[in-house]
């Protein structure tokens, strides 16, 4: 039965006048058939869509709409309210349910014959091999840590032939979306081709901290008061207990406090809107920057797979606060990425300690005849290094290096005065290594 | 009965919180105030209604009598299971109520079309240019239609045919109603706005009020081509050469056959644009642009030139993100457009991952 309804050519017209017809303006090696379509509903093109909040709903209802069968959404966040205002898929009477949960059951409940398989959890406690079996993968996520989680488990499966080339077959596309208010971006990431995300990490902004003396002896803001109430005061009034951002008495606490500082100090603007926003770090969001963004990431996934036109090369951003603005820039890979680069491959005991991996190192065949007193970094921070930080950093020697680098596969910069160059080195840990 | 309030209710403020923060308590005060009429549910026109519900747009009006297990693919507000005897508009309305239950969705009786509008063609003085399913039985369908549009200040109408879209556009600058048009076809797509010779806006932190004038469709199609040059969004002479095609024939272009006298109608804008006369190595109009944005009108029906013609009245070949795309511009211009708060866009939104790299451009004609 279902399979009558994927095959329903009515149904999937507009599809097929993009897959089946030749074009000017293709993708490299793109063949026109019917097979393509059959492959895109077939389940060896499983799509993971990771978060299904506001680009998350956005994304499955498009994916679903555009002919993919076989989906899989995963998030670990329950529905809030204050999530109704974009997330359509979900209901008042949903608050409190997991979102993956409910929003496959919606798409699967609306698009006949599609399967989205839901995952209530943490992207952290999947095993980095489940990631290996989509055909590609779409970030609808909210915040940097976890975006780099997915790109250095993606970039992870990359391997560099003999040439120094990226072996294609362990290429693993990713699409990532963000947004906030009136602005937004969609990428591509080809790991091994095209910017990873750490590759571009530069690109962001630090991230808003404020000085501690500021907050307690000279505030000027609202947000001064609320985080001095929030980081120092709680901390000193409440000791032992944890802050609590879903607690509405924690909460009231905090605004409380802050207002009573501002008073103090002649401050206006501390509303309990502000201060929920400044603790929880709240992104404001609107339904059409959503629905932009994501139809630009299914967009291009849709183009990954079929090749039915040229994919983004590589990212776009688009803000729509006043007028439209989108551009699209072609960022460069960072040849020396610590995630993504092009690394000499070494096997090493995975509880090896610093000192043994620079032991290993000089011992090499190949790679020893270039050192005689390494320095090892892992991008921009000095694990060992010889000279004016040798005291600092002596420390770290005894230490295993599976806690100084954060995955398997690091890439290790390798400096000595016998190089003519940095060298880089992709550490794997190995239980045959083990001593 | 108005549906100003003083303060927001707290349910509002809970929902909203997300957006409050990005446009604040006035605007969306103004939003609840609105009433917006869409005529006929594409997939387009289910994204551009699912944005401003969300929104909050204070009373959102559907029109479409297709019944509903004949609604497009693209609309993904209907649902199969519950739509038996229900009319598109009718199924529609149950998902976007459920998607905001604090605004008001309506339906309106009548067709996804505004032929009732059009002078009268041959075929139809046959038939009479009787109740097309506009108001009550007996009414001329275009005074009902007028009278419908009256009732409403901003009407968003998807996949109609250009000349549809001109009489519109005549209808709401009469009555002083601001009109969106637009279109996915494919891979190509447009957005097309007229908020009348005088539209209002203020800015943040300025409360000095703005003006703009907008120009009608008619005008828009028939701007000084000296002022397209190589920059221009090809879409606007692909869609103009469309244009001039339906005032000859009095139907849309549709099949292969009218490809080609399109493509001519396209070449002769070109040499009169700015661009035209230079010896250009890349066409300003790439023909795979001025084919797919014909063709994909009428997917289907390409062998039979009259089943052809009928089918071209359905809109056709709309892939869901392109819809997406465009719905969420049109959605957000629409928002600034009932609020009078930050400027709309003026006049053509362009979206064709064609060409441009896939950019959406805002063209002023």
């Amino acid at each position: 039965m279902e399979d009558i309804q994927m095959d329903d050519e009515e149904r999937w017209r507009d599809l097929d006048l993009l897959l089946t017809r030749p074009g000017q303006l293709v993708g490299p090696g793109f063949e026109p058939c019917p097979e393509l379509r059959a492959f895109l509903q077939s389940p060896d093109c499983r799509v993971l869509c990771v978060g299904a909040g506001g680009l998350g709903c956005e994304i499955l209802k498009d994916l679903a709409l555009s002919g993919v069968v076989h989906i899989d959404v995963i998030d670990m966040d329950t529905i809030d309210v204050s999530n109704l205002n974009r997330q359509f898929l979900f209901r008042m009477k949903d608050v409190g349910q997991p979102k993956a949960t409910v929003a496959a059951e919606r798409i699967n409940a609306r698009v006949p014959g599609v399967r989205v398989t839901p995952h209530f959890g943490r992207i952290e406690d999947q095993p980095a091999e489940w990631y290996r079996s989509f055909a590609i993968i779409i970030l609808g996520l909210d915040s940097l840590e976890a975006r780099r989680y997915m790109n250095s488990v993606v970039c992870g499966f990359l391997e560099y032939d003999e040439n120094g080339q990226p072996d294609l077959a362990t290429v693993k596309p990713m699409v990532d979306g963000g947004t906030e208010g009136f602005k937004g971006h969609a990428r591509v990431i080809l790991p091994g081709h095209t910017p990873c995300f750490e590759c571009t990490l530069w690109l962001f902004p630090p991230q808003t901290k404020f000085p501690l003396c500021t907050l307690a002896e000279t505030p000027r803001s609202p947000a001064h008061c609320i985080e001095y109430a929030h980081l120092i005061l709680w901390g000193q009034v409440r000791p032992g207990e944890e802050f609590d951002t879903d607690n509405e008495e924690h909460m009231k606490w905090v605004y409380e406090r802050a207002a009573e500082r501002a008073k103090q100090y002649g401050i206006h603007g501390v509303t309990f809107q502000l201060t929920q926003g400044v603790v929880k770090n709240i992104i404001p969001a609107i339904a059409s920057t959503n629905a932009i963004i994501s139809a630009q990431c299914v967009l291009e996934a849709l183009k990954t797979l079929t090749c039915f036109s040229t994919g983004l090369d590589n990212y776009m951003m688009y803000v729509g606060s006043t007028g439209l603005y989108t551009h699209t820039a072609k960022y460069e890979k960072d040849p020396s990425c610590p995630v993504c680069s092009a690394g000499v491959p070494m096997e090493v005991d995975p509880d090896c300690t610093l000192q043994q991996f620079i032991d290993q190192l000089r011992s090499d065949a190949a790679l020893g005849k270039h050192l005689s007193a390494p320095s090892v970094s892992y991008g921009a921070t000095n694990l060992f290094a010889h000279g004016v930080f040798e005291e600092e950093t002596a420390p770290n020697l005894t230490r295993r290096l599976a806690d100084l680098v954060p995955d398997d596969g690091s890439v290790l910069t390798v400096n000595d005065k016998r190089l003519r160059g940095p060298m880089r080195v992709r550490a794997r840990y190995s239980s045959s290594m083990k001593a | 009965m108005s549906l100003v309030l003083d303060t927001l209710t707290e349910d509002h403020a809970a929902v909203y919180d997300r957006q409050l923060r990005v446009w604040g308590v006035e605007v969306q005060r103004r939003l609840i105030e609105a009433k917006v009429l869409i005529i006929g549910l594409g997939g387009l026109a289910a994204e551009i209604a699912k944005n401003i519900v969300l929104a909050g747009v204070g009373t959102v009006a559907l029109v479409d009598d297709t019944a509903a297990p004949a609604a497009a693919p693209g609309n993904f507000l209907v649902e199969p299971e519950a739509s038996a005897g229900k009319s598109v508009a009718e199924a529609s309305a149950v998902t976007l109520q459920a998607m905001n239950p604090l605004m008001a969705v309506r339906v309106e009786p009548g067709p996804p079309s505004v032929s009732a509008l059009l002078p009268p063609t041959g075929s139809q003085l046959e038939g009479g240019a009787a109740d097309q399913g506009f108001g009550p039985p007996g009414e001329p369908a275009a005074e009902a239609l007028r009278s419908l549009v009256s009732r409403y200040d901003t009407v968003v109408a998807c996949g109609l045919p250009l000349r549809e879209v001109a009489a519109l556009d005549d209808l709401c600058r009469q009555l002083g109603k601001q009109l969106f048009a637009g279109e996915v076809r494919g891979a190509s797509s447009f957005a097309f706005v007229d908020l009348g010779p005088r539209h209002t806006y203020t800015v943040k932190g300025n409360p000095e009020e703005k003006v703009v004038e907008y120009s009608s469709f008619r005008d828009a199609m028939k701007a000084d081509l000296k002022a397209v040059n190589k920059r221009t969004h090809p879409l606007y002479l692909a869609l103009r050469a469309c244009w001039e095609f339906e005032e000859a024939h009095c139907r849309p272009a549709a099949g292969p056959a009218d490809v080609a006298e399109v493509r001519a109608a396209v070449q002769r804008l070109v040499s009169a644009t700015s661009a035209g006369n230079t010896a250009a190595t890349k066409p300003l109009v790439p023909e795979a642009l001025v084919e797919g944005f014909v063709l994909d009108r009428v997917a289907v029906a390409l062998g039979d030139a009259k089943e052809a013609v009928q089918e071209a009245a359905q809109p056709l070949g709309e892939l869901a993100p392109v819809c997406a795309v465009v719905g969420g511009v049109v959605a957000n211009n629409v928002l600034r457009a009932v609020s009078h708060f930050n400027p709309p866009l003026r006049n053509l939104f362009c979206y064709s991952y064609l060409v441009r790299d896939g950019l959406g451009v805002e063209e002023c004609f």
